[in-house]
């Protein structure tokens, strides 16, 4: 192999690598600051009667960290719960009447959840059209990297897209565990007397 | 010239001679007779006037004001003052969207608490009503 050779193989060499790192760069942002999947959720907000979102990005949970006190239960425990997470997407609409989202919605919110990466890991279908439920999680070799939750109910339909790592021991203490055993959200309705 | 006669007075009344008086009286009339101003002097008293310097009392502080470190130490004042108010409302900006995006998080995690109690009370649900069938 003349030098020529030898220095067109490494130029080429090189720009693959730099190609393999420009299409890599997108990917390791997105994950670094994941947009929330579901594009449906301004449709659904201008149908609601009541909406709570909420969206915090790795910088706003970094920002909102150097405020919660950690002398206090609650903060101390949204402290640690946070720490490893890149983003936290709350979607809550009430809905007046029942019909204001359908089926095809429904399924519009899940098949952005199919991919490889992303696991069911609960499906509850009601055949009394009480609602349906849906858990998905990212798992990333053998961590939680992320979960999506979905629950529809005639009248209202939460949404929580959670990025980052969770760890098991985090899912526990996040589900009812958060130091608030009876969550008056709304209009004085309780999520545990539904 | 407009000639006033006088009556003659008694000299022994006063001590004084009455064509004595009267000389000297024309005399100082005379004298004192208006003349008018040489052509251009009234022009030249303004001329000399304005271009005399004048001396105004200067006030402390615009003196002060002059003073080139008294200059500087008026800015440096200014600029730390500026500097100290431009802090603390930063600061007070930044408490507020700290405050706000407190709320935020405990908000997200007490709603994401609820949602995922209600999917378990539903899987506890659906799980009771399959052991009920079977």
């Amino acid at each position: 192999m003349t030098r020529i050779q030898r220095s067109i193989a490494a130029c080429r060499t090189g720009l693959l690598l730099a190609f393999g790192v420009l299409l890599a760069l997108p990917a390791v942002a997105q994950d670094l600051q994941p947009n929330f999947p579901v594009a449906l959720d301004k449709k659904l907000a201008a149908r609601a009667s009541d909406v709570n979102e909420v969206t915090m990005n790795k910088t706003m949970l970094k920002f909102a960290s150097q405020f919660l006190d950690g002398k206090d239960k609650n903060d101390a425990e949204a402290q640690r719960l946070i720490q490893n997470l890149n983003a936290i997407y709350v979607r809550s609409y009430e809905f007046s009447e029942p019909g204001q989202y359908t089926p095809d919605d429904l399924k519009t919110i899940r098949q952005q959840f199919l991919g490889p990466d992303w696991n069911p890991m609960v499906k509850v279908r009601s055949k009394k059209g009480e609602g349906d439920t849906d858990v998905y999680v990212k798992m990333v070799g053998n961590e939680v990297k992320g979960m999506f939750v979905l629950d529809a109910e005639p009248k209202e339909l939460d949404m929580v897209y959670i990025s980052g790592s969770i760890r098991p021991e985090d899912l526990k203490q996040l589900s009812g565990n958060f130091g608030i055993p009876n969550i008056n959200l709304q209009k004085g309705t309780t999520k545990e007397a539904k | 010239m407009v000639e006033f006669s006088r009556e003659p007075q008694d000299p022994g009344n006063d001590g004084f001679d009455p064509e004595l008086e009267s000389e000297f009286e024309q005399e100082l009339r005379i004298e004192l007779q208006p003349r008018p101003a040489p052509e251009g002097f009234a022009d030249r008293v303004l001329a000399r006037v304005d271009a005399l310097p004048r001396h105004h009392p200067t006030p402390w502080s615009t003196r002060a004001i002059r003073n080139q470190r008294v200059r500087g130490a008026i800015a440096a004042m200014l600029l730390v003052t500026v500097s100290i108010g431009g802090y603390f409302e930063h600061q007070r900006q930044r408490q507020i969207a700290g405050e706000h995006a407190r709320q935020q998080v405990l908000l997200a995690l007490r709603i994401t608490s609820a949602t995922l109690q209600d999917v378990r009370n539903k899987v506890d649900g659906d799980n009771a009503n399959h052991e009920n069938e079977n």
